[in-house]
């Protein structure tokens, strides 16, 4: 998840919340270490003013797990 | 910053910093940290009303010469800044009548500045010598031969910091990171979450600024769940003679909007005319996870003080009450090797929500969500030109709005046989029941 910092007035409820403790408070305001978050969505979900996204971090990485899907069978289309 | 302290304080709140600036003041070499880098900034919603009526959490709280005078504890805590004095707290239907609680002569609570409270206390802990690390979080405490082990985290650090003393306390807060760590967190009972978003409007056209109001039923936000409220308060930095600004919030369960919900009710809610020239000048936000009380708020020798050990809150006052009282019962203990004591019992015979049957009866009060807003309306068409004396304290405005209603039970009965049931079913719904809706 990403935080927008302009929408996040800053109540810090949302770092005590998540499991991972991805959550860190700067400048009064939050922001998830990236590499920590594992899109729970615990803090989208509690943040009162909706100020918590989800930003896919890899979408590269996305597209490469789907390439190398050793159990896709190229017969079947969507 | 050293190792070692004699005590550590997680959070820095009113409780977290009254205890450190009261152990402090008895020599202690006391460390403090929050997460916040500027402590006395208040982004999380509250009211700050002073509540005073008398016995509230077993303490009589009084302005005297502007300050807080807190009667039977013994003790004054500093405020330079402006009250409001607020003499009604109604309860009103989307229709726009009132279930009022009113006390003109003390008034029925006094909103004041948090900020300036929170900038005087720290001012003093400083003074009394406590390190303060700010953007610090506090992650774990653990009882260790002799003291405790508390773990903190830098907000600009990946790795944990160990630090050594004789007593933690953990201040951080309703959903606190610390208390979640003690075995004590297992003996809670958890009911459900609640979000709040809330803005500071200026330029409201307005009609009650004696008043909290708190809006009930449905037809106040888009989805017809969550609550909102009003309350009148100076800005932190409002001179002499500014006027106050108008605090709007809005609750809801986790799942609902809350910020949507708080638009809605501004631009399209029943009173929607009172704000079309409102200027938000601060946003603030909060979520609540609702949890019994702890019990019994010592675990080895880490302390858990304020909001961290009750359900919902302690109030900021109690909050300092409690804190002023944890510190006194530590310093007896490390003078004695017994004093904590003192503290726990002190909790669970004042916190009110440590007491059977005490967080249904709160939130009875507040949520009415059996009862159609046509129903609301009528019954507050009832007692619309009354005023019942009370204040605005949740344990105790629910049974006076439970008289009020009652009053009129004969003359409901009559007209309205099935409001009527639907009432009386309504004090006896559950604590799960009235969260859940
Ligand atoms: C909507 C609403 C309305 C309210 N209205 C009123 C009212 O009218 N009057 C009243 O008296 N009270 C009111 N309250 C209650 C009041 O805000 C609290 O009871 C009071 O602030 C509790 O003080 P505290 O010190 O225990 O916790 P807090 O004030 O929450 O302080 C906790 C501190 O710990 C810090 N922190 C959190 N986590 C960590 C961590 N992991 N590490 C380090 N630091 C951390 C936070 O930044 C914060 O500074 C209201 C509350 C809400 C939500
Ligand atoms: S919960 Fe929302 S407003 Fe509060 S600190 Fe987190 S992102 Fe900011
Ligand atoms: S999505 Fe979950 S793991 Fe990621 S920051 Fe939010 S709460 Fe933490």
């Amino acid at each position: 998840m990403v935080v927008d910092r302009e929408e996040c007035v800053g109540c810090g409820a949302c770092v005590n919340l998540c499991p991972r403790l991805a959550i860190r408070f700067i400048d009064n305001k939050s922001y998830i270490d990236q590499v920590s978050c594992i899109e729970c969505g615990t803090c989208r979900e509690s943040c009162g003013v909706e100020a918590i996204y989800a930003g896919c971090r890899f979408p590269d990485i996305v597209l490469l797990n789907f390439a190398n899907n050793p159990y896709a069978d190229d017969t079947t289309t969507i | 910053m050293k190792d070692i302290y004699d005590i550590v304080v997680v959070g820095a709140g009113p409780a977290g910093l009254m205890v450190a600036k009261e152990m402090a003041a008895a020599g202690q070499d006391v460390l403090l940290v929050d997460i916040k880098k500027d402590i006395p900034l208040i982004n999380r919603s509250c009211c700050t009303m002073l509540i005073n009526e008398p016995n509230t959490h077993g303490e009589t709280v009084h302005i005297v010469d502007n300050n807080l005078h807190f009667e039977k504890t013994g003790f004054t805590v500093k405020y330079s800044g402006q009250f409001v004095k607020l003499v009604k707290s109604s309860r009103l239907s989307p229709g726009g009548y009132k279930l009022t609680m009113a006390n003109e002569k003390e008034g029925v609570a006094h909103p004041y500045t948090k900020e300036v409270i929170l900038r005087d206390l720290l001012q003093e802990a400083v003074q009394n010598g406590v390190d303060i690390l700010t953007e610090t979080a506090g992650i774990k405490a653990e009882n260790i031969n002799g003291g405790v082990k508390v773990y903190l985290r830098s907000s600009h650090s990946r790795f944990l910091k160990e630090v050594r003393c004789k007593i933690a306390f953990a201040a951080d807060g309703v959903n606190s990171q610390i208390t979640r760590g003690l075995k004590l967190a297992k003996q809670r009972k958890y009911f459900g979450s609640y979000r709040v978003a809330s803005y500071f409007l200026d330029e409201v056209d307005y009609p009650y600024w004696d008043s909290w109001i708190t809006c009930v039923g449905k037809g106040h936000t888009q989805l017809g769940r969550g609550q909102i409220y009003m309350v009148p308060k100076y800005l932190p930095n409002a001179k002499p003679g500014d006027k106050p600004i108008l605090d709007v919030f809005c609750g809801s369960p986790i799942g609902v909007p809350s910020k949507q919900s708080l638009d809605w009710c501004l631009q399209e809610g029943p009173f929607n005319e009172w704000f079309h020239n409102a200027k938000i000048v601060h946003k603030a936000a909060c979520v609540l996870n609702f949890y019994t009380c702890i019990m019994n708020p010592v675990e080895g020798n880490i302390v858990v003080v304020g909001d961290a050990a009750s359900f919902i809150e302690t109030y900021c006052q109690s909050a300092l009450v409690y804190g002023y009282r944890a510190a006194q019962a530590a310093l007896k203990q490390l003078d004695t090797g017994k004093g904590y004591e003192d503290y726990s019992t002190f909790w669970r015979e004042s916190f009110e929500y440590c007491w059977p049957g005490e967080i249904e009866k709160a939130l009875q009060g507040f949520g009415l969500h059996m009862i159609s807003d046509e129903e609301l309306d009528y019954i507050f068409s009832l007692t619309d030109k009354e005023e019942y004396f009370g204040y605005v304290s949740e344990n105790t405005a629910p049974r006076v709005m439970k008289e009020a209603i009652m009053s009129h039970i004969d003359q409901i009965k009559k007209e309205r046989p099935e409001t009527a049931k639907t009432i009386e079913k309504h004090w006896q719904s559950s604590a799960e029941d009235i969260v859940q809706a």
